[in-house]
């Protein structure tokens, strides 16, 4: 029993969220579910998984890292595709953040969500959220990676849009869903050139490396490998040019954005890359994509950060500069750096969102303090009031329009394709039946609203 | 540069116009003010001047909002009992022509009362064809439907015979869909003849209603007109642009970089800004760049701005102030904000020009730039003639009428030969039409009142009889506390302790309007009511000032760094090593989150022991310009004392104020006291105590024939209602000689303290009823610092009732925390003037804090802010849903989701006349109480008798005391419910005995 301790604490750990789900679910459509029941199945499951968390990284520290095999999921020629979870120092550290920051934000939304209509939708998400996370950051195999890459895609759009009432919150979770799902066909293509170039996509641990990595690709093939992964990591990671996403997922309740997008999911891209460092340091141009990308963003959104006035996107830019800096330190291959910045990050801004509403009390006090030293100006002395001023409203006021990223995408790349859908659509129309669309009858606008 | 000179000449007509036009847009928008300073007010304030049925309508005619509860509320509410028969009957009584018949056998009183309590919702175009073709409405009779009518339905036509229900059919051989509907009518009628008995009804119904709908189409503002024409949204473009604008202008403090050009004004700042528009990411920005450079070179002022984009999309000056409304209304929270700075200079945090104007020109010099774009791609020469092809839209429908029409009489028992005999089914359409959903609310909101309200007057009158046959003993510690409605439970509980205290209501300001500057705190604030402006300044300063020097350096320091933390963690490099850092904060974190309650003792104790306060006083004497003089300080005070009736002092009188600690909460102001404008009231409580334990003060206070004798002594002090916390100040002072006696009260104080929580937790669904009040007390304490805890308090949630009198005859009285206290004795009011002066300050204060919660819970889309989890702390001054909405201002849904939605029963202690005579003389007492935005009620000083104004007028109401429920403690009233307790009497406390 004892030399199965890793493959049981990892079993614990995955699926007490996977079953609290499931739980979750069942009573949802059986129309039994009430708040107690689901605060105690996910409390339950959250605490289960963090014993397992922490039991892992105990083995890992002591005994050092290891692969666990469950299987082969299934075959096709000489391509296999492996069911392996891999437990490294860096697993343990991802998998104990993971499920302590699942473990404290189910805790902290027992209070905060109460009497919320959607209250078990949330502990249905959160839990499945847990579940792909951990397959994320346990996976001995990109392709397991994927999976879990996909289940943190849906939950967090899916929390974007948790208030479905209001349209701007199903918008922006529609923005950041497409957003994932068109850099994941980067992310599925650098899969698939790795299992072309490699002949396997394992992770295996590596005695000289603190990380294991991906199997290493030489020449090309690392080149195609690494910008495509890069690409796949972008979107999560809300890298520049398509980061616009992530103070637009700001909509959600507290708690869930600060987890996602203080804590974790942000950081999965980053995850990700920490795992691929082999093909980037055989790849002197995918390292330099790593930078050019890192800084362009850290630049821009440090800079978009300190024009923005409400709390939450300013830290969401925040965050964006520290991952943006963390791209570079993996394009420098400081693997070391980046997943200790990575920690360090998703623990500072998860705490700084979940205080956002508290950022009046807070400034009240220190403004007291400061009295003097704000209204002089000496405490704020920046490059920004150093510009002249013709050029500090030039840079301002792109700052303030987010340097057009998102613009220029509508611009160029979105409205194209929607004429073109359009003008499909219109071809098949004509192709097909004659008939008129069919109108959506309007309830009457005009009975001044008495009814 | 000088804005006047700017204009070209003053005397052109269209500035006057639009002038006019921004002020009156300027009354509609929420007059909120920034979060830190909010105070309640009554939302539609603007609106006071009308009745308050006619005003809500009024208001939901310009808003859209909703003016009353949902109509199934309402009908919940009767089937349970809330609202009964009786009341719905006497609320009925109000309608106009209530006995005129609108059909053979239905009066229109009968038929309101029908559409009241049967849902019949309007049915057209394809939610009709679905409850035709696929629902049961032409199968089956609907609910509530008379089964004798439809019985002589059937009769009939079986007499008739099914010749005649087929020729029946063929009339209709013109309407395909009605022979669609009667084709299976003889297959049918062998097997049920209901069916077909409703089909010929149906039939009849759509021949009475063929008329056209009398409605007449409306021209949408153009957004609306847009999306339906062109399936585009200006606000898609204007707004995130507009929004993050306003945000960057307005900002007090969030924001690292400030807007340049700012201090121009928002227009003229925004021009600057724009000529460096780029045209790169959409067209319309280089046609702004242009537009901005032109209006820069042109001189423009705001107003020159707004008549250029006006007359550019075409619209004819008549209409400028409809689309003007239309365009500050798209997003009334941020317009509404710059109209508070502008027209309240104190609540400015940045020394900036703000109006209203500026906001306008902004937005409509983005938005013509966009409606130019959207105009060229839709393939128009200009806006200006996009927007005039844009036609009203007809939404009127036939078969609307005929499906209300049929469902009525089936309600009605209309037969067929009834609908047969009518030979115009438009009177009656037009009745139904008349007795709409707001006009029907109105009534059920007159009988939901009235049956609180008399419950209340029962217990009122039940109690006040027994007490007006005791003599009220003497007592050895009197406590005052806010006339809040937090507070009656805290002085009940107190009092039931015995004989030997007594408790006194007194606005939480105590007369003392002061602009109050804490020893912590960067500027002053008012703490006095909103409508005042602070007459005195008194500053917190060290008793040492040379000692204090080193606690304050190190003050500065620790607020330097926890600064310089909040900025350079959101930096780029210096964020670069806090972040790596970051990981540290893991165990602050989880301590807070897990065990708020410890944590927040284990902060305080490291704070006190780093960064413990100095010894304090208050400038509270003439000191240059703060403090007070003798003769001021007696004046007020000696009106208080006589205001309320006070004039015997026991040894030890406490001073209360209140306030609430709550953490993660931006609206923590609005959880203040509300007579200090949104601030704690402790420092005029404080400041109240020292004055009077004066010997100077004191000698000119029996000079007004107020007499404290010198065994008298004062101390101040701070309710915390949130965590249930009395802190006295000043204990220091306290003369040996009633150190015991204020041991023992603090004491009692603790127990009153404990029974509180306990009433309080049983409105919080997180702790079991059956939790002893020590555990409450953990709890609330718990609840005050926790991060997560949305519902710190409940606030005045369940605020519904105002008494004005006498204590001594509400003692034993048990209101459910619902009811603000005021005391006031009308025996030493012969001529009323301390009533008048007293419903002045109290009676808008009590009505805006009732109908804010009013309205934040009858629609908490437009006046409420809704849901409290996504919101989005912007610019130090108001919050947003989530990214990018607008402001939100009102209440949010958890504070007001056990409210109950009811006006402010105000009863008060003086005669009708007394009470007509007062609303004559003060127009803004005189409104609410005329207009009923307060339900008033007087109560005879002499006898009793209690007369309300009801809708009908002055009513005479007889309680009925023989149904009020008497309790030996107030626990026994509240056990085991979470639910509004009706008030009652209470025993405990009343005899000299049980101290």
């Amino acid at each position: 029993m004892l030399e199965h301790i890793d493959g049981v604490a990892l079993a614990v750990a995955i699926l007490a969220p996977a079953l609290a789900t499931l739980a979750i679910a069942a009573l949802m459509v059986t129309g039994r579910a009430r708040e107690e029941n689901v605060v105690a199945i996910s409390r339950t499951a959250f605490l289960a998984s963090l014993a397992g968390a922490i039991a892992i990284a105990v083995v890992v520290v002591q005994d050092g890292p290891r692969e666990i095999t469950t299987g082969v999921w299934f075959e096709a020629g000489h391509h296999a595709f492996h069911v392996n979870f891999l437990l490294d120092p860096l697993a343990a550290m991802m998998i104990v953040l993971t499920a302590g920051a699942c473990s404290l934000i189910g805790h902290f939304s027992v209070t905060y969500l109460h009497g919320e209509r959607g209250h078990t939708r949330f502990y249905l998400l959160l839990d499945l959220f847990a579940v792909g996370m951990l397959l994320i950051v346990t996976a001995g195999s990109i392709d397991l990676l994927f999976v879990g890459w996909e289940i943190v895609g849906i939950t967090s759009a899916l929390l974007i849009g948790f208030f479905h009432e209001r349209p701007m919150p199903v918008r922006n979770g529609l923005r950041a869903f497409v957003t994932y799902r068109c850099c994941d066909v980067a992310l599925l293509v650098g899969i698939i050139m790795l299992h072309h170039y490699a002949h396997e996509t394992g992770m295996h641990v590596d005695p000289g490396r603190w990380a294991a990595g991906l199997p290493a690709v030489s020449g090309g093939g690392a080149t195609v490998v690494g910008l495509a992964l890069m690409l796949g990591a972008m979107g999560k990671s809300a890298q520049a040019p398509v980061g616009g996403w992530l103070p637009r997922a700001m909509e959600g309740p507290t708690p869930s954005s600060a987890i996602f997008y203080g804590a974790l999911s942000v950081h999965a891209g980053v995850y990700l890359l920490i795992r691929a460092q082999p093909v980037f340091e055989r790849s002197p141009i995918a390292s330099a994509a790593l930078i050019v990308v890192g800084a362009i963003t850290a630049v821009t959104a440090t800079l978009t950060g300190r024009v923005e006035s409400d709390v939450k996107t300013t830290l969401a830019y925040a965050t964006m500069t520290q991952v943006g800096l963390m791209f570079v330190e993996l394009g420098l291959h400081l693997p070391t750096v980046a997943s200790v910045h990575l920690v360090g990050n998703a623990v500072l801004r998860c705490w700084q969102l979940l205080r956002a509403p508290a950022i009046l009390h807070e400034l009240h006090e220190v403004h007291g303090a400061l009295e003097h030293e704000l209204e002089t100006g000496r405490v704020l002395d920046n490059i920004e009031r150093k510009l002249p001023g013709h050029v500090g409203a030039w840079l301002y006021l792109r700052a303030l329009d987010r340097f057009y990223f998102e613009a220029l995408f509508d611009r160029f790349l979105v409205r194209p394709f929607f004429a073109l859908a359009r003008a499909l659509a219109r071809l098949d129309e004509g192709l097909g039946t004659s008939d008129t669309p069919v109108a959506v009858p309007r309830r009457a606008a005009t009975d001044g609203g008495k009814r | 540069m000088n804005v006047v000179e700017l204009r070209k000449t003053d005397e052109e007509p269209w500035r006057a116009s639009l002038e006019e036009a921004i002020a009156h847009i300027a009354h509609l928008l929420p007059t909120q003010a920034p979060l830190p300073a909010f105070v309640h007010h009554n939302t539609l304030h603007a609106f006071e001047h009308l009745p308050f049925h006619e005003a809500v309508a009024e208001a939901q005619r310009i808003f859209g909002a909703e003016p009353y509860l949902p109509e199934d509320r309402f009908r919940e509410a009767f089937a349970r009992g809330r609202i009964r028969a009786e009341d719905l009957d006497f609320a009925l009584e109000g309608l106009p022509d209530a006995d005129e018949p609108v059909a053979p056998g239905l009066t229109r009183s009968a038929l309101c009362r029908l559409l009241m309590l049967h849902e019949v919702e309007p049915l057209a175009g394809a939610e009709l064809d679905y409850a035709i073709h696929e629902g049961s409405l032409l199968d089956q009779p609907i609910e509530g439907a008379d089964a004798a009518a439809l019985d002589r339905t059937v009769a009939t036509i079986v007499e008739r015979g099914e010749a005649w229900v087929r020729g029946r059919a063929s009339v209709e051989e013109g309407e395909a869909g009605v022979v669609d509907r009667l084709g299976p009518i003889g297959r049918r009628l062998r097997v049920d003849p209901q069916p077909l008995a409703l089909r010929c009804l149906w039939a009849r119904c759509l021949e009475l209603s063929t008329l056209p709908a009398s409605r007449t189409a409306q021209t949408a503002p153009w957004r609306e007109r847009l999306r339906t024409d062109h399936g585009v949204d200006v606000e898609d473009e204007l707004h995130p642009t507009l929004i993050r604008l306003c945000g960057a202008y307005l900002d007090g403090g969030l924001a690292y970089w400030p807007m340049p050009h700012r201090e121009l004004g928002f227009y003229r700042g925004f021009l600057e800004l724009a000529s460096a528009s780029s045209s790169l990411p959409a067209p319309w920005r280089g046609r702004l760049r242009t537009e901005a450079r032109r209006e820069r070179a042109d001189k423009l002022d705001a107003l020159g701005s707004i008549r250029r984009s006006l007359e550019s999309l075409g619209i004819a000056p008549e209409r400028w102030e409809r689309v003007l409304t239309d365009e500050a209304l798209a997003l009334p929270g941020w317009a509404g904000m710059f109209r508070r700075l502008q027209s309240h200079p104190r609540d400015r945090v940045r020394a900036l020009d703000y109006a209203l104007e500026d906001y306008l020109a902004v937005r409509l010099l983005v938005e013509r730039c966009i409606l130019e774009d959207i105009a060229g791609g839709a393939g128009f020469d200009s806006a200006r003639e996009m927007l005039d092809a844009g036609r009203p839209v007809d939404c009127s429908e036939v078969r609307e009428g005929a499906a209300t029409l049929f469902r009525v009489a089936q309600l009605a028992g209309l037969d067929l030969e009834t609908l047969e005999a009518l030979d115009d089914g438009r009177p009656l359409l037009e009745a139904i039409d008349a007795l709409h959903s707001t006009l029907r609310r109105s009534i059920w909101q007159e009988a939901y009142e009235r049956q609180q309200r008399h419950e209340a007057l029962d217990a009122i009158s039940a109690v006040a009889e027994v007490q007006r046959t005791r003599s009220e003993p003497q007592p050895e510690v009197q406590v005052a506390f806010c006339i809040d409605d937090r507070e009656e439970s805290i002085r009940r509980h107190l009092e039931e302790l015995g004989t030997r205290y007594q408790t006194w209501g007194i606005a939480g300001f105590y007369g003392l309007a002061i602009a109050y500057k804490g020893l912590m705190d960067a500027h002053e604030r008012g703490l006095c009511p909103a409508s005042r402006e602070p007459d005195h300044r008194v500053h917190e300063v060290p008793q040492d000032e040379e000692g204090a020097k080193r606690w304050e350096r190190r003050w500065k320091l620790v607020g330097r760094t926890g600064f310089a933390g909040h900025v350079s963690s959101r930096t780029m490099l210096r964020g670069l090593s806090l972040s790596i850092a970051g990981a540290l904060e893991a165990v602050p974190m989880a301590i807070r989150v897990v065990a708020p309650r410890k944590a927040h003792r284990f902060r305080e104790t490291m704070r006190n022991a780093v960064l413990r306060p100095p010894p304090t006083r208050l400038t509270a004497l003439r000191e240059g310009e703060l403090g007070y003089d003798i003769e001021e300080a007696a004046d007020i005070m000696a009106d208080i004392f006589q205001t309320a009736g006070w004039s015997e002092f026991a040894p030890l009188v406490v001073i209360l104020g209140h306030g609430s600690t709550t953490s993660n909460n931006p609206h923590e102001a609005a959880y203040q006291c509300g007579a200090c404008a949104g601030g704690p009231g402790g420092p005029n409580a404080r400041l109240f105590a020292h004055l009077a334990n004066l010997p100077a003060i004191r000698e000119a206070l029996r000079a007004r024939g107020i007499d404290i004798g010198d065994e008298t002594y004062f101390v101040g002090g701070l309710h915390d209602t949130c965590a249930d916390e009395i802190r006295l100040d000043d204990l220091e002072d306290v003369p040996e000689s009633h150190r015991d006696l204020l041991a023992s009260t603090r004491k009692d104080l603790e127990a009153a303290l404990d029974q509180n929580a306990h009433e309080r937790c049983r409105r919080f669904k997180t702790i079991s009823l059956e939790a002893s009040p020590k555990a409450a007390r953990a709890h609330v304490e718990a609840r005050a610092q926790d991060l997560a805890q949305p519902r710190s308090e409940y606030n005045h949630c369940t605020n519904a009732l105002c008494l004005v009198g006498r204590r001594w005859l509400e003692r034993g009285l048990f209101l459910d925390r619902r009811a603000f206290l005021v005391s006031y004795d009308p025996t030493r009011d012969p001529d009323g003037t301390i009533l008048a002066n007293l419903l002045a300050s109290v009676g808008p204060v009590g009505a805006g804090i009732n109908l804010e919660y009013y309205f934040s819970t009858v629609d908490q889309d437009h006046y409420g802010c809704g849901t409290k989890l996504p919101h989005n702390v912007t610019g130090l001054h108001g919050v947003m849903n989530g990214h990018e909405s607008d402001l939100r201002t009102g209440l949010a849904y958890q504070m007001i989701d056990i409210h109950e939605p009811v006006r402010l029963v105000t009863v008060v202690e003086a005669t009708v006349e007394r009470l007509e005579a007062i609303a004559e003389g003060n127009p803004a007492v005189g409104r609410l109480v005329s207009n009923r935005w307060i339900q008033i009620v007087a109560m005879d000083p002499d006898d009793g008798t209690l007369t309300e104004l009801t809708h009908l007028g002055w009513r005479r109401y007889e309680p009925k005391r023989d149904q009020v429920g008497v309790f030996d403690r107030s626990l026994d009233a509240y056990r085991s419910t979470r639910a509004n307790v009706a008030p009652c009497r209470v025993r405990a406390g009343l005899e000299k005995t049980d101290a």
